[in-house]
C-alpha cells in the first residue's frame, strides 16, 4: 500500500512537470489569451480576384516554352496577424496529367529593392494536389498585404502525351494564426 | 487514495484543455478559382516511301542491301524518303534526325562467323557502317554528324549517339521533302559480321 502511494505521488509529480515543460516550450501562448478573450476578425482577401492563368490570353505551353509568371496580392482584412501556410491545388477536364506536365514555382516577394523574395514551393503542378505546407516568409499585420509570384512552365523533357491536354485548376492558399515561427522576419 | 487520484484526474483535465487552447489557431483559405492551362500541340510527320504514293506514320524496307562484303558502296540512287508533317497548334522550329539498329545474327550459324554474338553489341556492327551521303532538302549534311568516338568515319554509331539537329522543318500538306542516305561497309569489318543482318531504323522528330 506504501509503495502504492510513492509510485501514485511520483506520478502526479512527473505529470506536473512534464505539463509546466510542455507550456513552457510553446511559441506564442499569447494567442490563446486573444482567441479567448474577444472576439476577432480573421480574414484575408485575394487580388485580383480574376482567374490569373488564362490559357487564350498566355498561349499554350509546350517543351522549354517561355515561362509564364503571375503576380497577385495577399490582403489581410481581419484585425489579427497571419502568415502564409498552405498551398494546394484542384484540377479539372484532364488536369492530373497536364499538371503533371508541368513545372510551379510560387516566391513570396520581398518589400522594396534590398529584400529578397522567398521561394515557398518549386515542383510539379501536380503535387499541389495533396497540398504542401510553407512557412511564409513574413507575418501580415492587419490592413497589409504580400505579393505572390507564380511562375508556370512546362519542362523541355516534357514528351508527347502531353500534346493538346488543357485543364481548369483552382489553386488555393492557406493563412494561419498564429503567424510566429522559429524562422526570423517575424 | 480517492483524493489522490481526484487530482491526477483533475490535472490531467486541466492538462488537456490547456493544451488544446496553446495548439488552436485560426485559418483561413481563399481560392483563385478557374485558371486554364493548355498543351500545344506541335503537329506531326507524315512519311512516304521513295516506291509509292502513301503518306504513313512510318515505311519500311526503305534501303535494302544484300550480301555486303567489307569496302561495297551503296549509292542507294534511287530510294528515299519523303517528309511531309500535319499542322497542330504550335509551329515546329526544326527537325531532328537520328537512328537505332540491332543486328540479327543468321541460323544457323555460318561456321567462319567469328562472333556469333554481335547481336548482344550491335555497336560494333555499326561502326562499320559509314554514311557517305546523309542529303535532306538538297542539302548533304554529312558533315553535321559528330564523329563520336572519334575513329575518322561518321558512322550509324556516330548518329545515334549525336543526331543531326536544327534541320528545317518539312512543309504541311503534301508537299514533300526528301531524305536520302548513301552507305559504304567499311573495308576494315572482319569476320565477325558474316551472314549477321544489320537492321536499321531511321528516325524523324519534329522539335519546337
Amino acid at each position: 500500500m506504501k509503495h502504492k502511494q510513492i509510485f501514485t505521488s511520483a506520478f502526479t509529480i512527473m505529470s506536473v512537470l512534464s505539463l509546466v515543460m510542455f507550456m513552457a516550450d510553446q511559441p506564442s501562448a499569447s494567442a490563446c489569451t486573444i482567441s479567448l478573450g474577444k472576439k476577432i476578425k480573421f480574414d484575408m482577401e485575394l487580388s485580383p480576384k480574376v482567374p490569373l492563368f488564362n490559357s487564350t490570353k498566355d498561349g499554350q505551353f509546350y517543351p522549354d516554352s517561355p515561362k509564364i509568371t503571375k503576380n497577385f496580392e495577399v490582403k489581410n482584412v481581419g484585425d489579427v496577424p497571419f502568415r502564409i501556410c498552405r498551398f494546394n491545388a484542384t484540377f479539372y477536364e484532364e488536369g492530373v496529367l497536364l499538371a503533371s506536365g508541368l513545372q510551379i514555382e510560387i516566391l513570396e516577394l520581398g518589400k522594396g529593392k534590398g529584400e529578397k523574395p522567398q521561394l515557398l514551393y518549386t515542383g510539379t503542378l501536380s503535387s499541389l494536389q495533396e497540398g504542401i505546407e510553407v512557412s511564409g516568409k513574413r507575418a501580415v499585420p492587419p490592413r497589409n498585404s504580400i505579393t505572390l509570384q507564380i511562375t508556370v512552365w512546362m519542362l523541355e523533357t516534357a514528351g508527347n502525351e502531353y500534346q493538346g491536354l488543357s485543364m481548369t485548376a483552382d489553386i488555393a492558399i492557406t493563412v494561419h494564426f498564429p503567424p510566429a515561427h522559429d524562422g526570423e522576419n517575424k | 487514495m480517492r483524493k489522490i487520484l481526484t487530482a491526477i484526474f483533475v490535472i490531467g483535465l486541466v492538462a488537456t484543455i490547456a493544451g488544446a487552447g496553446i495548439y488552436a489557431y485560426f485559418s483561413d483559405t481563399e481560392t483563385t478559382a478557374g485558371n486554364t492551362f493548355s498543351a500545344g500541340t506541335v503537329g506531326h510527320l507524315k512519311i512516304m516511301n521513295w516506291d509509292e504514293l502513301t503518306w504513313r506514320d512510318g515505311v519500311t524496307a526503305t534501303w535494302t542491301a544484300t550480301n555486303m562484303k567489307p569496302g561495297d558502296n551503296f549509292p542507294f540512287d534511287m530510294e528515299l524518303v519523303g517528309l511531309s508533317r500535319v499542322v497542330g497548334t504550335i509551329t515546329p522550329s526544326s527537325l531532328q534526325i537520328t537512328c537505332n539498329y540491332n543486328v540479327i545474327e543468321e541460323t544457323p550459324q555460318t561456321e567462319s562467323d567469328t562472333d556469333p554474338h554481335t547481336n548482344e553489341h550491335p555497336d560494333a556492327m555499326a561502326k562499320q557502317m559509314i554514311i557517305t551521303r546523309f542529303k535532306y532538302n538538297g542539302t548533304d549534311y554529312v558533315d553535321s554528324i559528330t564523329d563520336f568516338d572519334g575513329d575518322g568515319q561518321k558512322t550509324f554509331y556516330d548518329l545515334k549517339n549525336s543526331p543531326v539537329t536544327g534541320l528545317p522543318i518539312p512543309y504541311a500538306g503534301d508537299v514533300a521533302i526528301f531524305f536520302r542516305l548513301s552507305v559504304k561497309f567499311s573495308e576494315d569489318a572482319g569476320n565477325d559480321f558474316q551472314g549477321d543482318t544489320f537492321d536499321l531504323t531511321m528516325i524523324f522528330t519534329l522539335k519546337q
